[in-house]
């Protein structure tokens, strides 16, 4: 069975712009409230088997997280303007703790998350995989040339979904294979490498071109420093979302739920296609189309996105409701960071 | 009263359709096929409206009911006097001038804080800041300045020795906190221009220097690159672009990569739109100094003059205001 997405852009227009203005209008306090309800309306209009999903963290927890984090931001900037060895230490301790705070977040947004009364939640004591993962494996890129980026996607990938459950049911990530992620990020950097070198090419030939013309080398050569922009352009534009669409496809076509399957069919170029027309809507409608881009991403990815279920999803039983103590949930909620993406 | 609903007891993820009976003592009573649930209104927590989006009714044992006849929810509630929570946010989503008033005041707002408040604010900021801490980025600009752009200057000593008199006579009468600095070097690609860093150090290329006519000429650009100095143009531009970054992120939030691309488009805008206003409070800074020692504005109009005619001097006029709109304002406040 398909998930389908049934928000449309209008309506989200007049969510989204009420949630701007009373944001402006209460010096950002109300983007709390409006996080959830930007939230909710996503959530609620996300369906498989006609059921929608639900997000249930209170806008409260929401404020306190984000005043928690500005304020330490605002104090690291000023250590680090006044104390520049002490501000150091204090990004590196930073560093070091990002394998927990990226549990806490995946912790506090599958225990706020739920399908037809069922809570969803996430392995807490999975500090080891974290720390692996977020950690050790990121220290080694420089160190390989990147090779290893494709093993982090495995890995990050796997993290994510064999932690997570809905109810007692628990998600596994079976046959995938590593080589998959290595022939994605391969297929994409030689595509990135061949497009670069056609527009050196190009800007080569073009270069030759001019100076027959007016006998000026210069021009060639300020051609030439615009070709680290257009690989950075194409990098973004091109490559970074052609692999992580590819990424996902391979994860999510791996991901189990018990005995249903999940089947993920997006295509690169329709999704970069996506992404461009977006960005370039957005800007010449400054601002005003990003209701309807954001929808649009949403149905994409719900309308490829296939649960093969061998029943009527009737059997996940609701696991004992973890009740955070008001410690834990203050830190579950300072770490409400948005994490990953596509 | 009466509608149908979804209905999920919270144990098994089982979907139940079940018919939802409002009474007029305040009662909700679900029916299943199993039988009646009577559940008091004052316990049942109602979810605000949120578009066209199903209701979820919450009973207290921990049952949910999905209902998608919104208006019938809102019914009921308000009979029985019980208050339905976010009327108030629903009102301004559905209707449709208060939609149009929304978008009306956010673009108000955001227009007027890009063109005000925000460099009103990078201003102060950047005022409060100690000149020690602003200066310590200028000298490796420099460094890097001499690698990518420019060449070593070959100008005669007596030529630097008489411009340093007339930078000193202009740098008399500014604030005594900067160590202001003048430095030749040869433009190549730029062509005759002029360039100030945070530190007080000020660059004049070899080509300005050879298209000067009149002492008064370069007396002028000096000053004008003395105000970027004083007004601290180069942190005030820092402050500004990226508070105007992190608005646009607010607004438009992170949907994609590509997005973020698309935010710096508006972000170079209204840089461009920033560096006018600078360059046009340094072109009064110069403009009062020159009437302040008796030199006429004409010599300041001149040099422009001579430099957007000379082809290279793209740089300089590039993100400044016109040269037409910089001679008006100095020929109509000669009057």
């Amino acid at each position: 069975m398909p998930f389908e997405f049934t928000g449309n852009g209008v309506e989200y227009f007049r969510i989204w712009i009420v949630n701007v203005l009373l944001t402006i209008i209460t010096l950002g306090i109300y983007s709390a409230w409006a996080k959830v309800r930007t939230k909710r309306y996503f959530y609620r209009n996300t369906k498989v088997n006609g059921s929608p999903f639900e997000y249930h963290a209170r806008p409260i927890q929401i404020l306190k997280g984000r005043l928690l984090i500005f304020a330490g931001y605002v104090a690291f900037i000023v250590v680090n303007q006044f104390q520049p060895v002490i501000g150091g230490i204090i990004a590196i301790i930073f560093a070091l703790a990002m394998p927990w705070l990226i549990i806490r977040s995946h912790v506090f947004t599958a225990r706020n998350s739920s399908w037809r009364n069922i809570r969803f939640d996430f392995n807490e004591h999975s500090i080891k995989d974290a720390i692996k993962t977020f950690l050790i494996v990121p220290i080694l890129i420089p160190f390989t040339l990147g090779m290893i980026i494709p093993y982090l996607s495995y890995r990050g990938w796997r993290f994510s979904v064999t932690n997570s459950r809905v109810g007692r049911q628990e998600f596994s990530f079976q046959s995938v294979q590593i080589g998959a992620y290595y022939r994605a990020f391969f297929a994409m950097a030689f595509f990135l490498v061949v497009i670069v070198l056609a527009f050196s090419g190009l800007i080569a030939g073009s270069g030759l071109l001019f100076k027959v013309q007016d006998f000026d080398p210069r021009g060639g050569i300020a051609l030439f420093s615009l070709v680290p922009l257009f690989v950075i352009l194409f990098l973004y534009l091109i490559a970074v979302p052609g692999y992580r669409v590819m990424t996902r496809n391979i994860s999510l076509n791996g991901t189990t739920l018990g005995d249903h399957t999940f089947e993920s069919t997006l295509k690169v170029w329709t999704v970069i296609w996506i992404y461009a027309s977006n960005a370039v809507a957005i800007v010449f409608s400054v601002g005003l189309l990003t209701p309807w881009a954001r929808v649009r991403v949403s149905r994409y990815l719900a309308n490829h996105l296939v649960l093969n279920a061998v029943d009527d999803l009737e059997s996940f039983v609701q696991a004992e409701q973890r009740k955070a103590s008001a410690f834990g949930e203050e830190t579950t909620d300072f770490m409400d960071i948005d994490i990953g993406g596509i | 009263m009466e509608c149908l609903a979804d209905c999920y007891d919270g144990r098994k993820s089982e979907k139940q359709r079940v018919r939802l009976n409002f009474s007029q003592r305040g009662v909700v009573t679900v029916v299943t096929d199993q039988g009646e649930r009577n559940y008091p209104i004052r316990e049942v927590v109602v979810s605000p409206r949120l578009g066209g989006t199903a209701r979820r009714l919450e009973m207290p044992d921990g049952m949910v009911c999905e209902v998608s006849d919104n208006d019938a929810v809102d019914k009921f509630f308000r009979l029985s006097g019980t208050e339905v929570p976010g009327r108030l946010i629903d009102k301004l989503e559905s209707k449709l001038r208060y939609v149009i008033i929304a978008v009306v005041i956010t673009s108000l707002v955001v227009w007027g804080a890009i063109s005000y408040g925000i460099p009103v604010l990078a201003k102060h900021v950047a005022f409060m800041i100690p000149v020690t801490v602003s200066s310590t980025l200028g000298d490796d600009v420099l460094a890097v300045l001499d690698q990518v752009i420019f060449s070593e200057s070959e100008l005669g000593d007596t030529e630097t020795e008489e411009a340093k008199v007339l930078f000193s006579r202009v740098t008399d009468t500014a604030d005594p906190e900067y160590r202001f600095r003048l430095e030749f070097r040869q433009g190549t690609n730029i062509g005759p221009n002029a360039f100030a860093l945070p530190t007080g150090t000020i660059i004049v290329t070899d080509e300005l220097v050879q298209l000067i006519e009149d002492d008064h000429e370069l007396e002028s650009i000096l000053a004008h690159e003395v105000g970027h100095v004083v007004y601290r143009h180069s942190l005030r531009q820092l402050i500004q672009g990226s508070t105007v970054s992190l608005v646009i992120m607010a607004v438009t939030g992170d949907i994609s990569t590509v997005a973020v691309l698309a935010g710096s488009l508006p972000t170079l805008l209204t840089e461009t739109y920033y560096s006018r206003e600078f360059e046009r409070e340094a072109d009064e800074y110069s403009y009062e100094y020159l009437t302040n020692n008796g030199i006429s504005p004409v010599h300041f109009t001149n040099i422009l003059d001579r430099m957007s005619n000379s082809a290279k001097g793209i740089g300089f006029l590039s993100t400044h205001p016109s040269v037409d709109e910089r001679l008006q304002m100095f020929q109509s406040s000669e009057r």
